[in-house]
């Protein structure tokens, strides 16, 4: 262990008093707690039903209900609880007849008979006379209608919908208990679909459409980015050539440019190019350098040992050839920084693809994910939150993997200090 | 000579990205600053128009003030929070690594992911936030009732509807969330202090505080200054979580804020000189507040190299 890892104090690095530490270790698990809350809310919200979703008070393990129809036990969504007596009736005649339907248990009359509903254009109408019916089961009131629970969006989704099986079940054969929903998941990718509105230009335009563009996008980026940056930072640091220190000075300036001043020019120059509608804004200028990766990359060479890039040149090495065989193998570290950082920020990128791309078919990942907000009768929000954690995913993962190189990267941010 | 061609050749790509994607931008966007100007027409000369029209803008004047608002807010709670949470860090000698993993998570949830999570978060109906204060206003609700049975059910507390009634400190919870990588550079930082200055201090007799006053934030003086500005920066920018929590700019324009407000002048009323006279005052408002940054720690920082 380095001596540096031993020091630790508030103000001393010295040993402090135990009770100190441990204050120090609950303030820290405090504030663990409130910053993981969120995402354990995204998780959380992601895996229930949706009228769990909208419990009082918020609730945070996924539960389903349980009940037995027909005789098997089944997760059940919890349509109503009756407020008056009602039964379950088979009408013996008519255009319903052999359907089981839950009725009002007094518009069975003293003859046995009841005034049946169907379906016509679409809407449920009475029939002209009333049918005999047999009475299969009564349904008390405070008993509760429920109904068989199914994805949104599986395979054979109509049929789905057709055939879900329902039943009145008093409360106490209702049983809750914990249960995640996956299911929802695929629902969300089906989401992004833009179900709704299937004509074929939007409906084509799903998930692995916008995964594959936001992937696309990433690394043309990544390899552009690391390619010129290296060269660029290369230069910055052994090389001369005129200029070189006001374009350094340039390189730090850009730096404090924000993005949104300098939006609409940009907009126009991209426009002038012809690229508006195409991902050429979002990755093409990676391969011209980017101010920061170049300074890091500039940094980090600085620090390399001079002698090797003198007995490279003696040798006879062209500067290219220094790069390739003496500059990236010692500089691994640095590059994989610079390339974990371009493709996270790609990934992220909200900004850029709204401002540029036009055409749902070229959607990224960000803009499709946009799409769970404003849809007819609100935001979906378990879907909201599974698609979310997908999108997540990936970056935390690719963070956890590559936690030291992350981690010196972040540090190095602070240098210019 | 070989290294002098192949240093520019080497500089081409950035020579060449810098000008057409940063400078050539910026410097148009200062002469576009003076024209009239929309995507389907050439820029038409108008002088000063366009800075003459800002001023009497009342929109500009609230975004403006929402802008500021914002940014001091969260540039002083960044500050406080970050530098808080790293001395904390730099208390303990277990668990450092685990917990900035954990603080530095937010980092890397996409900004659309964040900003709808904290949305349902701010839920007025079933959101967490309002779960979780529910039970205390409750608590007040029946201490009220104690005192005078004959209060009225619309008296009652309840939770508010955040993104309406606090717009700001729903951003300002929200981008607070974000400081896990500042908080690791200053962690970073602090064990870059030499143990020597504390050990001094210490045969001095200073206490935990003062040495924390008068050793550890001296010593780490620079990189405070470097993250505020850049937290400057940052914040005067932020698009994306405002544009998606408050697509209507929020209740009376309270969350409409600068950024917006150029994006919308340009591409939805499609006003390009009025949008880059707009992101010049922003970038201005860059400079004063760095310039105020610089001029509040002229005396504080300590450069010690220097």
């Amino acid at each position: 262990m380095s001596e540096k890892d031993n020091k630790s104090g508030f103000g001393s690095r010295h040993a402090q008093s135990p009770a100190l530490t441990g204050a120090a270790h609950l303030v820290l698990l405090t504030a663990c707690t409130l910053f993981l809350l969120p995402l354990l809310w995204m998780a959380s919200t992601s895996l229930k039903p949706l009228d769990q979703t909208m419990s009082l008070p918020p609730t945070w393990i996924p539960r389903a209900n349980l009940a037995a129809i027909n005789g098997t036990r089944m997760i059940v969504v919890k349509e109503e609880q009756l407020q008056e007596d009602r039964v379950i009736v088979v009408p013996q005649a008519g255009r319903v007849k052999g359907e089981r339907r839950l009725i009002a248990k007094s518009e069975v009359d003293a003859s046995g008979k009841a005034l049946m509903k169907f379906l016509r254009a679409g809407r449920e109408v009475y029939e002209e006379t009333p049918v005999p019916v047999t009475i299969v089961k009564e349904c008390p009131k405070g008993y509760w209608y429920v109904k068989e629970w199914a994805p949104e969006f599986s395979a054979d989704r109509e049929k789905s919908k057709t055939e879900l099986q329902w039943d009145c079940v008093p409360e106490s054969a209702l049983s809750n208990e914990p249960h995640l929903f996956w299911a929802n998941y695929n629902s969300a990718l089906e989401r992004m679909r833009g179900v709704g509105n299937e004509s074929t230009a939007w409906y084509a335009a799903g998930f692995p459409r916008y995964l594959a563009n936001t992937l696309w996008i990433c690394i043309l980026s990544v390899i552009g980015s690391v390619a010129a940056c290296t060269l660029v930072a290369y230069s910055f640091a052994f090389l001369e050539f005129p200029g070189r220190n006001l374009l350094f000075v340039l390189t730090l300036a850009v730096m404090m440019i924000p993005f949104p001043a300098i939006m609409v020019p940009l907009y126009n120059v991209f426009r002038s190019f012809g690229w508006i509608g195409s991902f050429k804004p979002l990755w093409v200028p990676a391969w011209f350098g980017g101010a920061f990766f170049i300074f890091l990359l500039r940094q980090f060479f600085l620090g390399l040992p001079k002698d090797l890039l003198d007995a490279a040149r003696i040798d006879g090495c062209s500067e290219l050839e220094i790069v390739w065989h003496v500059i990236v193998p010692l500089s691994r570290p640095a590059l994989a920084m610079v390339a974990l950082f371009q493709f996270i920020g790609s990934w992220k990128d909200f900004m850029g693809p709204m401002v540029y791309i036009q055409d749902k078919s070229q959607f990224t990942l960000s803009l499709g994910l946009q799409g769970f907000f404003s849809q007819q009768g609100g935001t979906p929000w378990h879907y909201a939150m599974a698609a979310g954690m997908m999108f997540s995913a990936p970056l935390i993962v690719l963070f956890l993997l590559a936690r030291k190189t992350f981690m010196r990267g972040i540090a190095m941010t602070g240098m210019k200090g | 000579m070989q290294r002098r061609s192949a240093g520019l050749l080497f500089a081409m790509p950035w020579i060449v990205g810098i000008t057409v994607f940063s400078l050539y931008p910026f410097l148009s966007s200062f002469y576009y600053s003076f024209t009239n100007f929309s995507v389907l027409q050439p820029p038409v000369w108008v002088g000063l128009d366009n800075f003459s029209a800002i001023a009497k803008d009342a929109v500009f004047w609230q975004v403006l003030r929402n802008t500021l608002a914002l940014s001091v807010l969260c540039i002083l709670g960044s500050i406080v929070i970050s530098l808080g949470l790293a001395l904390t860090m730099n208390a303990v000698t277990r668990g450092q690594t685990l917990y900035s993993v954990i603080f530095y998570l937010p980092h890397l949830i996409p900004t659309v992911v964040s900003a709808i999570v904290w949305m349902w978060i701010f839920n007025a109906q079933c959101g967490l936030l309002n779960g979780l204060i529910n039970p205390a206003l409750e608590l007040g609700n029946s201490v009220r009732k104690s005192f005078n049975p004959a209060l009225s059910p619309d008296a009652l507390w309840s939770g508010p509807d955040w993104r309406s009634a606090w717009p700001l400190s729903c951003l300002f919870m929200l981008s607070m969330w974000g400081v896990g990588q500042t908080a690791f550079i200053y962690l970073a930082k602090l064990k870059d202090v030499p143990e020597e200055l504390y050990e001094a201090a210490e045969i001095d007799g200073a206490s935990m505080w003062q040495k924390i006053r008068h050793v550890t934030l001296p010593m780490i003086s620079p990189i405070i200054l470097f993250n505020t500005i850049m937290g400057i920066i940052g914040i005067m920018q932020m698009f994306t979580e405002p544009f998606l929590i408050f697509p209507d700019g929020g209740t009376d324009r309270s969350a409409y804020f600068l950024p917006q407000y150029i994006y919308d002048t340009a591409f939805n009323y499609m006003r390009m000189g009025y949008a880059s006279a707009l992101s010049w005052i922003l970038f201005v408002m860059i400079l004063l507040l760095t310039a105020l940054a610089f001029r509040i720690s002229r005396d504080r920082v300590y450069y010690a190299g220097a």
